[in-house]
């Protein structure tokens, strides 16, 4: 049988399908009690995720569309957090190198671990290198990594000290996975959207100590971040890109 | 009124025309929905969360647009989403069933299909990885157009194509070590 008579065949089926529920006055009435600003929806949007550290700081950085760093700010994204600091001593280790990512791993490897699949934006395809590394700390609690990495390629470019052009990591666990120290005056920090989810955008050198089985590792950071919450983890995409660019790559999630 | 009409109204503020898109497009966004979160409670949350949040990103919409492969992939991210933060997946059981059609007169090609035949396709289906099987429902469950698939994965047209093609040679795999009667 070819692809058309195969094809033919499954829209022949009659499946039985869930029943489905109308939602048209619930989603009206959602519309109506809100009021259009994005700070507002992305609080009323998804209630049950740890979001409220996450919506106090968007509704700041919203008032201030750029914000420069001045003072201890603050963001709290669950297992990852975002510090300012006046001072910052070089990290021993910069900046990101593979030995640092945990064990590499294939992608059906890493899905298996995950137990769904790989967070791969279309916009960057299937990633050259993955690695996993699983994380309990002190306390108990276990944090699990899965970093994605891209090569160079024309329209991406390399992030300056790395042989990478985009590097992906995905915090999930109850343990703080990261800490990211942004150093007052060098590097900035706005609001940004992912797929209607507040982000964070971070432009400019900076350090992130990641939790890893040997203790806190700390580590230079040379790319532009994006950072946005995803359900219960925490992704974030380092690239040498301007934020527009991020932001699509962020929103080309593959099924 | 076509959906290009009352989306080019809902997007100056006309929230009676995107009532009428939302009531249009529910039960294929459902469908969408419960394909990627496999539980038909986390798939009407996502798709009520997900009209709520296409409303409010219609600024972004791009004039002339198809509204429905826009619209189902705001769903099918929101579903992912909620995915992603089921830890339980594993336990969840996809089981899609072949029903007689009941009262409704059967379609030359489904009365070609037997039941026995429907059940061995609907099952080699269940066993594809999550990503064939979501081109697949898509392209043949619910009728989407190559087109409408590229706007909702956010691939090119040539990608759809290839990824479809792979997952039909997959189906067919799993379909002839099932020894299913071609």
């Amino acid at each position: 049988m070819d692809d058309d008579g195969l094809g033919s065949a499954l829209t022949s089926l009659a499946l039985r399908w869930p029943p489905e529920p109308s939602v048209t006055s619930k989603v009206i009435s959602s519309i109506r009690e809100s009021e259009r600003r994005p700070t507002s929806i992305a609080s009323r949007l998804a209630p049950r995720r740890r979001l409220v550290p996450l919506v106090a700081a968007a509704m700041i950085l919203a008032l201030t569309a750029v914000v420069a760093i001045a003072g201890s700010f603050l963001v709290n994204l669950g297992q990852v957090t975002v510090r300012v600091t006046p001072s910052l001593e070089p990290a021993p280790s910069s900046p990101l190198a593979d030995e640092d990512l945990g064990r590499a791993v294939s992608l059906a490897e890493a899905e298996h671990i995950a137990g769904f699949s790989v967070y791969i934006p279309a916009l960057l395809g299937h990633p050259d290198r993955i690695w996993v590394d699983e994380v309990r700390s002190d306390a108990g609690e276990q944090s699990r990594r899965i970093v994605t990495a891209w090569e160079p390629k024309g329209w991406l470019p390399q992030i300056p000290g790395t042989t990478w052009g985009a590097v992906m990591i995905r915090f999930e666990g109850d343990a703080e996975g990261a800490t990211k120290l942004l150093l007052q005056g060098t590097a900035y920090h706005e609001a940004a959207y992912v797929d209607g989810d507040v982000a964070h955008w971070i432009e400019g050198p900076h350090e992130i100590r990641l939790l890893t089985d040997e203790g806190i590792e700390r580590l230079t950071v040379t790319g532009n971040v994006l950072l946005w919450q995803d359900g219960d983890a925490v992704v974030r995409l380092e690239t040498a890109l301007p934020k527009t660019r991020s932001i699509a790559i962020a929103e080309s999630s593959l099924p | 009124m076509e959906d290009a009409e009352l989306a080019a109204l809902a997007r100056d503020g006309d929230i009676r025309a995107y009532e009428e898109l939302v009531r249009r497009h529910q039960r294929l966004a459902f469908r969408v929905a419960w394909l990627i979160t496999r539980n038909s409670q986390e798939a009407e949350d996502a798709v009520q969360e997900a009209f709520v949040k296409t409303w409010f990103a219609l600024e972004k919409f791009r004039k002339g647009a198809p509204f429905k492969p826009w619209v189902l992939r705001i769903v099918a991210n929101e579903s992912k989403n909620r995915v992603r933060s089921m830890h339980r997946r594993e336990v969840l059981a996809l089981r899609w069933e072949a029903v007689d059609s009941g009262d409704a007169a059967p379609s030359p090609e489904s009365s070609a299909l037997s039941r026995d035949d429907a059940e061995v396709l609907v099952r080699a289906l269940d066993r594809l990885r999550e990503g064939d099987r979501l081109v697949i429902a898509y392209r043949w469950l619910l009728e989407l157009s190559e087109a409408e698939m590229s706007d909702l994965l956010g691939v090119p047209a040539g990608t759809v194509k290839s990824r479809l093609s792979r997952a039909m040679a997959r189906l067919r795999d799993e379909l002839e070590s099932s020894e299913v009667p071609a």
